[in-house]
């Protein structure tokens, strides 16, 4: 997109960008100050209360994918797309008990890696770190491409302009204060979000009636409100799973069950899902509104911005522009932390310095975080792939860790065998089927079949794990 | 859809071979359009310049998937969230 073609003036989105990083950067050196070991940089001390947890859900949960990708999800599937997206909050909202039993069974942890390895060996432990990695990376680049797109397509930044200071602000303030940092900006960066949201929820419906909006789709658009939809019905829970296992294994949840205060994980994680829920609705409406709006849109991830750009001018140009900057921020400061911490626990201290020092591990964390910052640039500046797609390919690897993970948090009788077979046999199948049918069955598949073999082998299974082995001490 | 054009264009979409039916999707400079939403059949797609000069038309035919096939596979995806929900809230009885 031109610079003709922008919502905003250049001068405006350096502006915005500029105030923007110096806040957060800001933030970041305040809230670090106090970090001296490795458990205050990566877990904040283990001592995150409800307002500030609940917040740091909601907020990391709030991507580039939600604004931007969900209401692209309800252009393409209609009224069950918009829904299909905001099936993602059942992630955080069924993490909420299972956030309470991680931290009474592993006291000490750290990251979800030690929760394989303890629980199922190191065999299990490799397969996960390669499927976790896969799906962290891939996050972390198409949401550092999607800030270096978006910044472009609102100002006219260049993208590799935008996408350099967008990871370099996140990577400069997440190594200077770890989580504590990550989750004091993410608690003002929901707030932004949710406000900026609900006031363009209710602007575009002052513009625009209900009823303008369904004749409307009923004449140009009538399959997006079909609730027969094919498409549309296969992606529900085929979404749904996609969310659970996002939200089950990764190390930016674990991280945060681990950095609660006790007590405050379900609470916060199940409130945070309920902040999550209408946000989808509201971004997915904007899209559906477009047609009433006579907005004309190019290109479906844009559709967002194009009718807060309409409905509200410049103002919501700058609206957008700054909500779009704290979803991403929000999301990658969270995912440099939590994979900066997965690498320095489960391989830098776990595979080559059991002995290191706490400080010696939150220096090696800060400069893992530099190197992830650095090699998502190289693989961004390219600009390859597409928002949804390259995100959508995690879905069978992730979806395939969902009964590994859950069983083994519950069931005594879930074993190795159980979680190995069930990860390799679910990401192959959904694998096999997201590129025979579609991106909207991998997940799904991976899961089902995951599940019937992880239960096949707790069935048969003789063993019964002691859970008192998921206590270890650093 | 995409195109390489001059100026403004306007791009029809139209039931018949003749465009006798045809309703204007879009008109302005940009040089791409998101088409969602449509039901099953067979369209065309012309696009017009300023100058009133037209493309060739383009004939889009729209096919969706099964719904027996979509229906089992949510039937699938119900069962499989339904078992995962009851683990998690039937917790560790076996401890």
């Amino acid at each position: 997109m031109s610079e003709a073609d922008a919502l905003l003036p250049p001068n405006v989105g350096w502006a915005l960008l500029a105030a923007f990083s110096l806040l957060w950067i800001g933030l970041g050196v305040y809230w670090g100050r106090r970090n001296k070991s490795f458990e205050d940089h990566a877990l904040a001390g283990r001592n995150i209360g409800l307002a500030l947890g609940t917040a740091t859900a909601a907020a990391t949960w709030i991507t580039s994918n939600t604004t931007m990708l969900a209401p692209q999800f309800a252009l393409q599937l209609g009224v069950w797309g918009m829904l299909a997206y905001s099936t993602a909050s059942f992630g955080l909202l069924l993490f909420a008990p299972m956030a309470g039993r991680i931290r009474a069974l592993m006291p000490h942890g750290y990251t979800s890696g030690d929760f394989f390895r303890l629980r199922y060996g190191r065999g299990a432990w490799g397969i996960f770190l390669v499927f976790t990695l896969f799906y962290s990376l891939t996050w972390l680049v198409s949401m550092a491409m999607a800030g270096g797109i978006l910044l472009n397509a609102l100002s006219g930044i260049p993208y590799a302009w935008g996408m350099t200071v967008i990871l370099g602000v996140c990577v400069a303030y997440t190594m200077r204060g770890g989580l504590a940092a990550v989750i004091g900006t993410d608690f003002i960066q929901s707030l932004i979000i949710i406000v900026g949201i609900v006031i363009v929820g209710f602007a575009v419906l002052s513009h625009v009636s209900i009823a303008e909006i369904h004749a409307n789709l009923s004449a140009e658009r009538p399959a997006l409100l079909d609730m027969l939809f094919p498409a549309a019905i296969m992606a529900i829970f085929n979404n749904l799973l996609f969310g659970l296992g996002e939200v089950f294994h990764n190390n930016v949840w674990w991280s945060r069950a681990f950095a609660y205060r006790d007590g405050v994980g379900g609470k916060a994680f199940a409130l945070g899902g309920l902040v999550w829920f209408p946000v989808l609705i509201a971004a997915g409406f904007i899209a559906l509104a477009s047609g009433a709006l006579n907005v004309a849109v190019p290109a479906s991830d844009m559709v967002g911005p194009l009718v807060v750009a309409q409905v509200l001018g410049e103002a919501g140009a700058v609206a957008i522009f700054v909500i779009v900057f704290c979803s991403l921020a929000s999301s990658i400061d969270s995912l440099l932390a939590a994979t900066s911490d997965l690498l320095t626990e489960d391989i830098y201290r776990r595979m080559f310095r059991p002995a290191a020092t706490p400080a010696r591990l939150k220096s090696m964390a800060q400069y893992v975080t530099l190197a992830l910052g650095v090699f998502t640039w190289a693989v961004c500046l390219p600009r390859i792939g597409t928002l949804a797609s390259v995100l959508f390919f995690a879905g069978p690897l992730v979806g395939a860790m969902i009964w590994p993970i859950v069983t083994g948090l519950y069931w005594r009788r879930a074993n190795s065998a159980g979680a190995v077979g069930g990860m390799l046999l679910g990401a192959g199948a959904g694998l096999a089927c997201y590129f025979a049918i579609g991106f909207y069955v991998g997940a799904l598949v991976a899961t089902a079949v995951s599940m019937v073999w992880v239960l096949a082998c707790a069935r048969l299974s003789k063993s019964r794990f002691d859970w008192a082995k998921l206590k270890e001490t650093a | 859809m995409q195109w390489h054009a001059t100026g403004a264009v306007t791009l029809k979409l139209a039931r018949k071979a003749d465009f006798a039916d045809a309703r204007t999707l879009y008109s302005g400079g940009n040089s791409a359009y998101f088409l969602s939403g449509l039901a099953d059949g067979t369209y065309y797609l012309e696009l017009q310049g300023s100058g009133g000069e037209t493309s060739a038309p383009l004939k889009l035919t729209v096919a969706h998937q099964s719904l027996t096939h979509a229906l089992w596979l949510a039937g699938l995806g119900a069962l499989v969230f339904l078992s995962t929900v009851a683990v998690i809230f039937r917790g560790a009885r076996d401890e």
